[in-house]
């Protein structure tokens, strides 16, 4: 159980309690630093952007108008920082035939992992993770990691709820594409 | 896409949150607190040049209604100077007995230390 609320602290804040922030750090700095490492595949550019994500929450906290949940804010802010320390960096991803993402279901993958271990499927999903794009890597783990709804991954990544649940369902389809295709190697 | 049987939600429930470096509450806060000391000057210095520029907007208005109301006339009388030796001699004897004052009260305490000692 909580004993303060987000707003508690954020009032404490910005009436110049900074140690105050201490609290908000320890709440939120391990999943955010976890979503940012997911983006980037980089520890040590983890933790610089996951850094610079709470001096920008720090600095721009009285734009903070409660409008949406803290968690759901300050996802957006770290979303925003890694996906352009994304973009500064050429990538090449896996890219994959309209037709092959179609024929592929979730029940033929069921049955693929079925014949794997519970350690190696983690692997696997992680291997699987890191052949998507940053933005849609970003998009999943909003989803099912950080247990975020539609309208709050459309919120953080500011495209539209109905942009997200297109998006999701061709995600998903890729990652159990590439999951069967490592399954069957 | 249904909740039930989902097989990305059950893999990513048990997928583990990556561990933090140990230093990087000690490193965040520090920068925290830096930034906190520097918005805090900064708004020190901004009072400052409020009250500056408000003082020399009083003066500045001051000295326009003197100019364009007129300036009263002051005039200073000079005192009677023949009774000035008198006050300056009271003056200095005041101050003169003044240091001895505390000079005496400077031996006497330090007598009744170096008594207190020998006790």
């Amino acid at each position: 159980m909580e004993l303060y609320t987000d707003t508690y602290y954020i009032q404490r804040i910005q009436a110049g309690d900074t140690a105050c922030f201490a609290c908000l750090l320890d709440k939120y700095s391990r999943p955010v630093h976890s979503l940012i490492l997911k983006v980037v595949r980089n520890r040590e550019d983890a933790e610089e952007l996951a850094q610079d994500v709470f001096m920008k929450v720090f600095k721009n906290l009285s734009s903070f108008k409660g409008e949406c949940s803290f968690s759901t804010w300050i996802y957006r802010i770290a979303y925003n920082t890694a996906i352009s320390e994304t973009r500064k960096k050429k990538h090449e991803f896996l890219a994959i035939e309209e037709s092959v993402i179609n024929n592929v279901s979730e029940q033929d993958v069921v049955e693929a992992l079925g014949r794997t271990d519970d350690s190696d499927r983690i692997q696997m999903l992680d291997a699987a993770l890191a052949q998507l794009p940053p933005d849609e890597r970003a998009i999943i783990l909003l989803f099912y990691m950080k247990e975020k709804t539609i309208d709050e991954v459309a919120t953080i990544t500011g495209l539209t709820s109905s942009n997200i649940k297109v998006k999701l369902h061709r995600i998903r389809k890729k990652l159990f594409v590439v999951l069967k295709g490592m399954e069957e190697q | 896409m249904t909740e039930k049987n989902d097989i990305l939600k059950d893999l990513f429930s048990r997928m583990p949150e990556e561990e933090l470096p140990a230093s990087f509450r000690a490193n965040v806060m520090r920068q925290i607190m830096a930034e906190a000391e520097r918005r805090r000057k900064l708004g020190e210095r901004w009072g400052w040049i409020a009250v500056i520029t408000a003082s020399l907007l009083m003066i500045g208005l001051a000295a326009a209604s003197f100019l364009y109301m007129g300036l009263p006339k002051i005039s200073v009388q000079i005192p009677d100077m023949s009774m000035l030796p008198f006050y300056a001699h009271i003056g200095i004897l005041a101050l003169i007995l003044l240091g001895a004052d505390y000079k005496f009260r400077q031996i006497f305490k330090r007598r009744q230390t170096s008594q207190k000692e020998k006790m």
